[in-house]
């Protein structure tokens, strides 16, 4: 799945750029859904968020559980461009799920910065 | 300048903003100016008004409008408060630079001791988590921050001259609070790091030691950036986990145990001094459980495995028992070998 937000991007594309998002996840914490997914999608907005305009394919997303049990109702994901790659090395994020001050999940992601037309990219774990 | 689609907010890295406590202190308002002067926009903390007129000294305050908030960080619901205060007023607070380099001094009385101890645990630890635990949510959702407590082994109670519980603890809550932090942020790009001098700070600041304070709140995550030093070679391995400790040279502090007595030279040998250097020596292999082969002279904090940080304390307070020596605080920072400690004691044990 490739998420394009709407928009020209005003920022330049740098290290240290980040995207956050608040997360309802269900009374339970993670919903019905397979926890692992529900912790996976929302950062595909944040993903879309961060390059705009430009397409893009997911070539691994890794998430790991730090404190599952702090997960609530609701939590706050973020995503930080760590290196911006460059050739045939992929932009390098890192990911957070967290609630106020405690980390729940922490987790990596490669991304491939594609051409206009290509086609759509894929979540997955690594 | 952030975005606002669909619920996601995105943003670019945030301007770098540090919340400074103890700003009535020439120590903290010199390496807020130091701060300020890396381009750091800054929020200090102070507990007297009139420290507030000394912020628009720093460098920049025109353009960059540093924020001062008064308040008592010995409370524990006004700490709350001034990290919400801080965020909101700065926006975004990338580094949090908590300076505790002054410790109650102590007491002959028991009772008076606690309520030092107290305050002094109120000040430090308790207070340095209570921001850090404020200003951690904003961290977390950038992924971008320091928090930073700026101390020295006496203040935070390493060498602390009376009562081992009182020494151990205060620095145990100290280290404990800085653990949890760097819990909070394993795996993410932040960091929990303790700067130490090894001795007491009084004064200005040097330069040398400024520089370090900004570098390493600045500084990106990676073990290339952790110099070895005292304290990381004693507590890490200790301690475990991700918590960072840099050792600053006793040469960086402008000025070091000025309180203390100077130690006179050595006196000649004597009978006496004779009868003290073998019960120093036994009281140190005691200690650290060396073969009576070992030639303690040689013995440096880094050659015996067990002269930590709590080794330290333990060693102190049998050398003080025994050879009926009370070595004070600064002395005891100092100490970092066997002839260190055998010149400490020659030159503070009483005259008979």
């Amino acid at each position: 799945m490739t998420e394009h937000a709407p928009g020209a991007d005003s920022e330049p594309m740098a290290a240290g750029r980040y995207a956050l998002s608040e997360v309802e996840l269900g009374a339970g914490g993670v919903s019905d859904t397979p926890s692992e997914l529900a912790l996976a999608l929302p950062f595909g907005a944040l993903f879309s968020a961060l390059f705009r305009a430009t397409p893009f394919r997911v070539r691994s997303l890794s998430l790991e559980y730090v404190s599952p049990e702090r997960l609530g109702p609701s939590a706050t994901f973020s995503a930080k461009v760590t290196d911006l790659g460059g050739g045939p090395r992929p932009v390098q994020l890192s990911l957070l799920v967290f609630r106020e001050s405690r980390v729940c999940v922490r987790g990596s992601a490669s991304i491939e910065m594609l051409g206009p037309h290509l086609g759509p990219g894929v979540i997955g774990r690594g | 300048m952030a975005e606002v689609t669909n619920g996601v907010r995105s943003g670019p890295r945030p301007a770098a903003a540090a919340v400074v406590t103890g700003f009535d202190t020439p120590e903290a308002q010199a390496a807020a100016a130091a701060l300020a002067g890396a381009g750091y926009r800054l929020c200090v903390l102070h507990a007297k008004p009139e420290a507030a007129a000394v912020l628009a000294q720093l460098p920049g305050h025109a353009r960059l409008q540093h924020q001062s908030i008064l308040t008592d960080l010995s409370d524990a619901h006004a700490v709350h408060s001034a990290a919400l205060e801080a965020r909101e007023r700065l926006g975004q607070v990338t580094a949090l630079l908590h300076v505790v380099l002054s410790a109650s001094a102590p007491s002959t009385s028991d009772a008076f001791e606690a309520q030092h101890f107290m305050r002094d645990l109120q000040l430090g630890a308790s207070a340095f988590l209570g921001l850090a635990l404020g200003l951690l949510p904003g961290m977390l959702a950038t992924q971008t921050g320091c928090l930073c407590v700026l101390t020295s082994a006496p203040a935070a109670g390493v060498s602390f001259a009376n009562g081992a519980l009182g020494a151990a603890a205060s620095l145990g809550a100290l280290l404990g609070a800085a653990r949890q932090l760097a819990d909070q942020c394993e795996g993410t790009q932040l960091r929990s790091i303790v700067l130490c001098t090894d001795a007491a700070v009084r004064g200005p600041l040097s330069g040398p030691l400024l520089a370090a304070v900004a570098r390493q709140l600045g500084a990106e995550p990676g073990p290339d950036r952790l110099e070895s030093g005292w304290f990381s070679r004693l507590d890490a391995p200790k301690i475990r986990g991700p918590i960072e400790f840099l050792r600053l040279p006793s040469s960086s502090a402008a000025s070091i145990g000025v309180n203390a007595a100077s130690p006179t030279e050595s006196p000649a040998a004597s009978p006496r001094n004779d009868r003290v250097g073998e019960k120093l020596a036994q009281t140190f292999r005691a200690a650290f459980g060396l073969a009576p082969h070992v030639d303690v002279s040689k013995c440096a904090v880094g050659s015996v495995p067990r002269w930590d940080s709590l080794g330290h304390l333990k060693l102190m307070m049998e050398v003080e028992q025994a050879l009926r020596v009370r070595l004070p605080a600064e002395a005891l920072g100092r100490i970092q070998s066997y002839r260190d400690l055998e010149q400490a004691v020659r030159a503070y044990l009483p005259a008979q």
